[in-house]
């Protein structure tokens, strides 16, 4: 019974902090700039299917 | 902390200890039974993800294929997917385990409210998307069992929503892998068509595209891709992971977990490939029949039974997976906002937190009911935003497991990063051809 006033205790004192921004270096700035232009090419294709595919 | 709130965190860490007592209870002498027993308590996530991940769209997608395309490159593709589908969702047991923190809330806290909204919006668009694809599977599989899609929409919307609402996170959990075990029926139904065995292991033997790299063929091969890793994925086991308690000493279980998860979406993701390969593949037309033509076509070859038990595996591969989006909607939403998300909680509560899923669900169901609603065309946008989104979630994933300051010694090794960026790669390699191929299909059959 002890244990799990023990275990409840820990689980409802276990709030997580709030998280810090990460900062972005070497590969990782360079995947994010490929996923930016990987989203507008592909939404520019999207945009081009849909409107041919309406004529 | 508001007094609610501080009820809300007493009444899950109540659920949660009484978890966590049971587990300790076990894992002190995991001997004989016992170590069965520790192991049949920890695993969920995984085998629920991968079994919802063959969705009424993904049967519908694998029977088509079958139909389409044959056995001979389908067969061996899709055991490759396998192992893509269990290196992708591993990294979200070992996120999920680590930080104690959802997909949603680690992309919002670490790259921005930007990325945390483009990644929520996606997310649930496409989410309700894919949930109105489920009521499709549902409303048509049950109707072959005589039952009209109003009858077939409100009962499964009713069930998913007391499933949700009226379980603790375990007993969901539990409900929904008995569930997800009648995904399996796949399994006889293709050994009652007498599957050619030659053909199957010719298939393996001499892989090879019939009729050549077409539009269409890309077409199928990102679709069988797009059923076999979803963002959606992400997000649930992610959550799913967080809400049962998993913690680092439960990797194993939940990596375990995983495998077994993907190896039995592989079988099912077979069975059903074999069972039209070996007897639709070649009629004619076959290749471009809807899921009305070939449910007709096997109810031909293997009689009524058949007909009606190919219907139940599609009614249970909707609702399998609207329980898991449903949830995923929900967890993903709280995590963004910071309200509590949990299973565990009341719905008195907590009904912010089901709200969101809920609500996304009954839409669904009244958007299937309505006549004359472009259903083909919901289905190519589904498919368009999962595209394109896709790798957007992956690379987040990346990104997580590799940060150290998060991920402390369970980050990626260079064989997980390796293999995690061929998938990224081949997707968007795979997805931008297929977008030329729609753009320009007559350029495009000219390269080819």
């Amino acid at each position: 019974m002890r244990a799990m006033e023990h275990l409840k205790v820990v689980e409802a004192s276990s709030e997580l902090g709030p998280l810090s921004r990460a900062e972005l270096k070497g590969w990782a700035t360079v995947a994010m700039w490929g996923l930016r232009i990987y989203i507008v090419a592909m939404t520019a294709l999207v945009v081009l299917g849909f409107v041919r595919g309406m004529h | 902390m508001p007094k609610w709130a501080q009820a809300m965190a007493w009444a899950e860490a109540e659920i949660r200890a009484k978890d966590q007592a049971r587990i300790a209870e076990l894992k002190a002498d995991p001997r004989g039974w016992r170590r069965w027993w520790l192991f049949f308590l920890l695993v969920g996530p995984g085998i629920l993800v991968m079994i919802a991940d063959n969705d009424a769209g993904g049967v519908i997608t694998y029977a088509q294929t079958g139909a389409g395309f044959g056995l001979g490159f389908y067969l061996p593709f899709l055991v490759l997917l396998g192992p893509v589908a269990y290196v992708v969702q591993e990294m979200t047991v070992r996120l999920g385990a680590v930080t104690r923190r959802g997909h949603a809330e680690m992309i919002w806290g670490r790259y921005g409210p930007f990325w945390g909204a483009f990644s929520l919006v996606d997310l649930v668009v496409a989410n309700f998307l894919t949930l109105v694809t489920e009521f499709i599977g549902i409303t048509l599989g049950m109707q072959v069992l005589g039952v009209s899609p109003l009858a077939s929409a409100v009962g499964a919307f009713v069930l998913i929503a007391v499933v949700l609402l009226g379980l603790r996170y375990y007993t969901w959990e539990r409900v929904s892998l008995a569930i997800a075990a009648g995904n399996l029926v796949f399994v006889p139904l293709a050994l009652m068509a007498h599957p050619h065995w030659d053909a199957i292991g010719q298939a393996f033997l001499h892989w090879q595209v019939r009729g050549g790299f077409t539009p269409s063929f890309l077409y199928v091969l990102l679709a069988n891709l797009g059923t076999t890793i979803a963002p959606w994925m992400l997000f649930f086991q992610q959550s799913s992971v967080v809400d049962k308690g998993l913690t680092e000493r439960d990797i194993r279980h939940g990596q375990a977990d995983t495998a077994l998860g993907a190896a039995m979406m592989v079988v099912v993701a077979l069975s059903i490939v074999v069972l039209t390969g070996s007897w639709l593949y070649g009629q004619p037309g076959a290749g471009q029949w809807d899921i009305q033509h070939i449910l007709a076509a096997i109810g031909r070859h293997l009689g009524r039974a058949g007909e009606d038990l190919f219907a139940l595996g599609l009614v249970e591969a909707g609702t399998i997976a609207a329980i898991a989006i449903t949830a995923s909607t929900s967890w993903a939403t709280g995590e963004a906002f910071g309200w509590p998300k949990s299973i565990n909680l009341p719905p008195g509560l907590a009904w912010r937190f089901y709200l969101p899923g809920l609500v996304s669900l009954g839409l669904a169901a009244a958007v299937v009911l309505i006549p004359g609603m472009p259903l083909g065309y919901l289905n190519l946008t589904v498919q368009v935003i999962a595209t394109i989104f896709m790798p957007a979630a992956m690379l987040f994933l990346l990104l997580l497991l590799n940060d150290r300051e998060v991920m402390g010694e369970y980050v990626n090794r260079p064989w997980q990063n390796w293999a995690a960026g061929l998938i990224v790669a081949f997707l968007v390699a795979m997805n931008g051809l297929y977008g030329l191929s729609v753009v320009f299909p007559h350029q495009f059959s000219h390269w080819l």
